[in-house]
Order: C-alpha cells, then sequence, then structure tokens
C-alpha cells in the first residue's frame, strides 16, 4: 500500500536529513504505530505520503504508484485516496459538524443527493448521530476529533494517516478515538497513526515502528510502547539527542536496511535492532503537517489563533 | 449543487473581506474611470480633426469695399487680382497641396450673410458690392496649411487667410495632454488597484487558510481551490467597471451633451453617452482582465496548492 525505496528527505541544503535511507512498507490493511521523539521524521514521513514534500532521494510508492511520476494536477486525486485527522482536530470553526463533513465531500464535487446519503452515515459510524448541527466549540474534544475522523474517512480512502489523534485528549477519550481508527481498519483501511500514547499501543498490540532521527530502529508486529531495542529513545535505552553527541563513532557507513517489508511476519524478538547513524536533530518537529509550506502564513495563524477557540470572530 | 455550495462560499469570503473588496471596486472604479475619459477624449480628437479636414481648412477672403487691411489700400478687390488669386491656386506651385477649392461669389457670400443674420435690421443695408469674394480650400494634408496660408496672406487683393485647423489647434492640443494626463493617472491607479488585489487576495488567502488546508488535504482540484479567489477579484472589478461606465455616463450626459455640446457645437463635439455601448464594455473587460492576472500572480505567490 504505502512503500517507501531508500527515501532521504533533507528539509534545507546542508541540514540533516529528517529521514534518513528509509526503507519500509505498509501492507494493505494493516494497522501501524509510529512512535518516536518528536523531531524523528513521523510527520515526515506522513508529508511524503500525501505528496506534501517530495524525498531528496529514493521513491515513495502509494497505492502501488510511484509519487515522484504523479502530476501534479493528479496530486488531488491522490489525496482524495488519503483520510488524514490530526492531534489538534483542524475543525472549521464557523461550520457545524454535519457541515465539516459536508465540505470535504462537497469540495471535490460530490452530488448533493450523495452528500445527503454519506454524511448522516458518517456522523452515525462515529456516534455523533445527535449533534451534527453542534458547531466545533459546542463539541469536547474527543467528539470534535470523530467529526475530523469521519471527515477523513467519508470518501473511504483506503489510507488513513494520524497524527497523534489522541494527543489532546484524556485517556478514556483516546480509548473511543482509537477503537473508532481500529473500526476503521477493521473495514479495511490501512490505518497509520503516529503516536505517544503509551496505552494506545499497549493495549492494540499492532505493528509498532519507532523512528529515531529519521531512521527506523525497530519495527515490531506486534509490539508495545517500550522495546529492549537498543537505541529506542522513548524506552529510555537511549538518552533522546544523544545520537548527537556521538554521531560520527554511530555513523554507520552501510546503514543496513534490511528486508523491511517482511518485518511485520516477524516476531518481535528476532528482530534484530539497527544502529542509529548520523546526526539528526530534525528542524522540524512535524506537528503542523500542512502549515509547512505555508511559512509565510505563520505570522497569521499566530494572530489567528484565537479565531481556532472563538468561532465567533472567524466568521 | 456544486455551483451554488462555490457561490455560497465566494459570498461569505466576499463578506468576510468586505472592506477590502469595497476599496478595491472604489480604485479599480475610479482607474477605469480614468481609461474611458482618456479613451472618449481620444475619440473626440480624432474625430474633431477629421471634420476640420473634411471642411474647407483654409479660406482666402478677397478685399471688399470695407477691408482695413493693409493690402487692401486700394478698396474692393479688382477681378484681376481675384483672377490672379484663381490661377494661383489652379497653377504648379500649390498644386501639391490642394485638393480641391471652390470660389464663393458676392452673390453667394451675401445669401449666406443673409442666411446668417435673418431677422437683423441691418442685414437689408448691404448688397452683394458690399461682400468679398471668398476661396475655400480643401487641402491634401491638414498639416501643410502654413504654405497656402503663407502664399496667400499680405497679397494684394487679400483682405484675410484663416486657417481652421490653427484656429482650433489650441484646444486640440488641451484635449490631448489632457488625455495624456488621464492616461497617466489611469496607469498609476491601475497600478495601485493590482497592488490591492494582490493584498486582498493575500488577505483572503489568509482568512481561509484554514478551509484551504482542508480542502488540499482531501483533494479538491486546484482549479476548485483557485476559483473562488479568481471569481471574487472579476467580481469587484466587474462591479468596478460598472460604477466606472455610470459615472462616464454622468459625465458624457451632464458635462459633455449639456454644455460643451451647447458651448461649441454638435458638429464640433461628437462624443456623447452613445459611445459607453463600445466604451463601456472596454474599460469593463479591460478592468476584469487585470485582475484577474493580478489575482493569478498573487495566488501562485502566496497560495502554493
Amino acid at each position: 500500500m504505502i512503500r517507501f525505496d531508500d527515501v532521504t528527505k533533507t528539509y534545507m541544503r546542508g541540514q540533516n536529513p529528517a529521514v534518513e535511507n528509509l526503507d519500509i512498507e505498509f501492507a494493505r490493511g494493516e494497522f501501524v504505530f509510529l512512535v518516536g521523539a518528536s523531531g524523528s521524521g513521523k510527520s515526515t514521513l506522513m508529508r511524503m505520503v500525501l505528496k506534501e514534500t517530495a524525498p531528496t532521494s529514493g521513491t515513495v510508492h502509494v497505492a502501488g504508484k510511484d509519487l515522484s511520476r504523479i502530476p501534479s494536477w493528479r496530486v488531488p486525486a491522490l489525496r482524495r485516496d488519503i483520510g488524514m485527522v490530526f492531534q489538534d482536530f483542524r475543525l472549521l470553526p464557523s461550520k457545524t459538524a454535519y457541515q465539516n463533513i459536508e465540505f470535504a465531500l462537497a469540495v471535490i464535487g460530490t452530488p448533493r443527493k450523495v452528500v445527503r446519503r454519506l454524511v448522516p452515515e458518517m456522523l452515525e459510524m462515529v456516534g455523533l448521530e445527535d449533534k451534527g448541527r453542534r458547531l466545533p466549540h459546542e463539541l469536547s474534544g474527543g467528539e470534535q476529533q470523530r467529526v475530523a475522523i469521519a471527515r477523513a474517512y467519508v470518501n473511504r480512502p483506503s489510507i488513513l494517516l494520524a497524527d497523534e489523534p489522541t494527543g489532546n485528549l484524556d485517556p478514556s477519550t483516546a480509548e473511543g478515538i482509537l477503537d473508532l481508527l481500529a473500526e476503521i481498519n477493521d473495514r479495511g483501511t490501512t490505518v497509520v497513526m503516529a503516536t505517544h500514547d503509551r496505552t494506545a499501543v499497549d493495549r492494540m498490540r499492532r505493528r509498532v515502528v519507532e523512528m529515531v532521527a529519521g531512521r527506523v530502529v525497530r519495527d515490531d508486529a506486534h509490539g508495545t510502547y517500550e522495546s529492549v531495542a537498543p537505541e529506542s529513545v522513548i524506552s529510555g535505552n537511549l538518552p533522546d539527542g544523544a545520537e548527537d553527541l556521538d554521531a560520527q563513532a554511530l555513523a554507520d557507513p552501510e546503514t543496513d536496511h534490511r528486508d523491511s517489508t517482511d518485518d511485520a511476519q516477524r516476531s518481535p524478538d528476532d528482530r534484530p535492532g539497527r544502529q542509529a547513524g548520523g546526526s539528526h536533530r530534525v528542524p522540524h518537529d512535524g506537528d503542523d503537517l500542512l502549515d509547512e509550506r505555508d511559512a509565510h502564513l505563520r505570522e497569521e495563524d499566530e494572530a489567528f489563533a484565537e479565531d481556532l477557540h472563538d468561532p465567533e470572530s472567524a466568521r | 449543487m456544486r455551483a451554488r455550495y462555490i457561490l455560497s462560499e465566494i459570498l461569505t469570503g466576499l463578506w468576510r473581506n468586505i472592506s477590502m473588496v469595497i476599496s478595491v471596486v472604489i480604485v479599480t472604479a475610479v482607474s477605469l474611470t480614468f481609461v474611458g475619459t482618456g479613451l472618449l477624449m481620444q475619440k473626440q480628437i480624432l474625430e474633431m480633426k477629421n471634420t476640420l479636414v473634411e471642411q474647407s481648412q483654409v479660406t482666402i477672403f478677397m478685399c471688399s469695399p470695407h477691408s482695413t487691411a493693409a493690402s487692401c489700400a486700394g478698396g474692393a478687390a479688382t477681378d484681376a487680382q481675384i483672377d490672379s488669386a484663381r490661377e494661383a491656386l489652379e497653377g504648379d506651385v500649390l498644386s501639391p497641396y490642394i485638393d480641391r477649392f471652390s470660389e464663393r461669389s458676392q452673390d453667394e457670400a451675401l445669401e449666406i450673410y443673409q442666411e446668417q443674420f435673418a431677422g437683423e435690421g441691418f442685414v437689408s443695408n448691404f448688397t452683394a458690392a458690399d461682400m468679398p469674394v471668398s476661396f475655400h480650400i480643401t487641402l491634401k494634408n491638414a498639416e501643410d496649411s502654413d504654405a497656402v496660408v503663407e502664399f496667400f496672406q499680405g497679397r494684394d487683393g487679400v483682405d484675410e487667410v484663416t486657417d481652421l485647423l490653427s484656429v482650433f489647434a489650441p484646444f486640440i492640443d488641451v484635449l490631448n495632454q489632457s488625455t495624456m494626463f488621464a492616461l497617466g493617472l489611469a496607469v498609476l491607479m491601475l497600478v495601485a488597484a493590482a497592488l490591492l488585489v494582490a493584498t486582498t487576495i493575500r488577505m483572503a488567502v489568509a482568512n481561509r487558510r484554514r478551509e484551504i488546508a482542508i480542502m488540499r488535504l482531501v483533494g479538491a482540484s486546484n482549479v476548485f481551490i483557485r476559483a473562488p479567489f479568481l471569481l471574487e477579484g472579476a467580481a469587484a472589478a466587474l462591479i468596478g467597471g460598472v460604477i466606472a461606465s455610470a459615472m462616464l455616463w454622468v459625465g458624457l450626459r451632464y458635462i459633455v451633451e449639456g454644455w460643451l455640446v451647447e458651448t461649441l457645437g454638435p458638429q464640433l463635439i461628437t462624443v456623447g453617452t452613445a459611445d459607453l455601448v463600445w466604451a463601456a464594455p472596454v474599460i469593463i473587460v479591460l478592468g476584469a482582465a487585470l485582475s484577474i492576472v493580478s489575482c493569478v500572480v498573487s495566488l501562485n505567490r502566496y497560495l502554493k496548492v
């Protein structure tokens, strides 16, 4: 479904790559947790799947297509097959839950009849059938995220990317969100979820991919949040940022990327840890996936940030 | 449905940005008014020149008994003097300049005189003998009037040589310079309008960046994302163009038709409200085109898809 072949992404020439020599494949129908400290390249990976950014070298295949060969006018078609969910929900504050979902359909030209059938269906799936007329600020965080998931899934994408979807939610609400994602996965959609949510990962026991400084250091088919892998930063086996100190010492010239494709079939124990090579403090904390390219809007973003919490002023 | 959905989104966008939109409309309207004024003035100049060329541009009045010019010291022009003027007009020296000419006898002059001052008591005091013989000359090239004027000016028996074009030259000059002024202002204002459109687009993109982000995310096409901005810009320019046309109509109706025509006569002032039939579409299309170009440029700059 998604395949990275020796992908390196360097945002600025001369800087350390955000993702380095990435070789990994996510199969159709898989549920993958992407774990790793902020700046480890999780979001860059997702951005490349969406063709929000192009790899500096290597190729990315999504649904069998080489993304570098997709002309820019075909990118929207690619994105219609990928749903995306964010930590901060990204709902339109001036539109109701129903309208938020409707918006995603309307802007790709879905006929009204279909919209009228699909939106209530989606609201029902996420358990908000009676709250369609509420504005985002009238919904709880968990409900907002449900609306966001409904919006991402309403086109029945074959891939759903979730960037820390439970990061802003309390544990029990997060559980509900996770169940929803699992349900979507059961319906056949490949789900890739970047997360720091230990409980979620441990409860689901799905494939876990840990990234450190732009590299995959762990890939367990039924993993937990922490692991014994020596390079696992989030498990405390290697201090965060340690790769900066002895980068040269750790740098592994052959940068082994063995058979990541059949990782999923392996048991966690026979998965050898990888060398975390290179010195990479990735400049991007990739939480704002979309706004990265709109750097000129950054200032406005700050100025308008309050609007997100004050829907009245955003009209 | 989708068209209506887009339309409602556009209206919301326009409304949110209403003060910027109004300023775009005003600046566009004013600049297009200047463009329209320049166009109409140029048309007026061309037509005025044509009219003057069509009429006999140079007129030679031979001496009448009442002439006071030095060359008329001998009283009314003699037949010999009139003949020599006629021969000169037919001769080789002036033939390169003269297209055709007509001679107006004393009797014809009296007739015209009587017609012009019909009802006035003094008309009956004059007889044909009081009237001058005159030659009405149409030049091949209106610019060459000097040669003909100089040739006859001061000859014995020639009272006065008038050159219509030179009489109107200052007026045409003023019009020409006003056109330059109007077009210069128009260019300045159009630059301002284009920059303002760019700023407005930037504001609109900033205002709607959440919607844009979502649209990109769910795979709305580039055209779909950009169309509202383009239509918004075009709509503002169209409204500006319509307002400019209305202002031109007011100007033509009350200043040109209501005052200039009455003062200078309808033969000379030919522009009028009827000219808006072509001028209005020209400025509206120009405004819309300018706005769309400006939109496209600023969208490429501020809206990456």
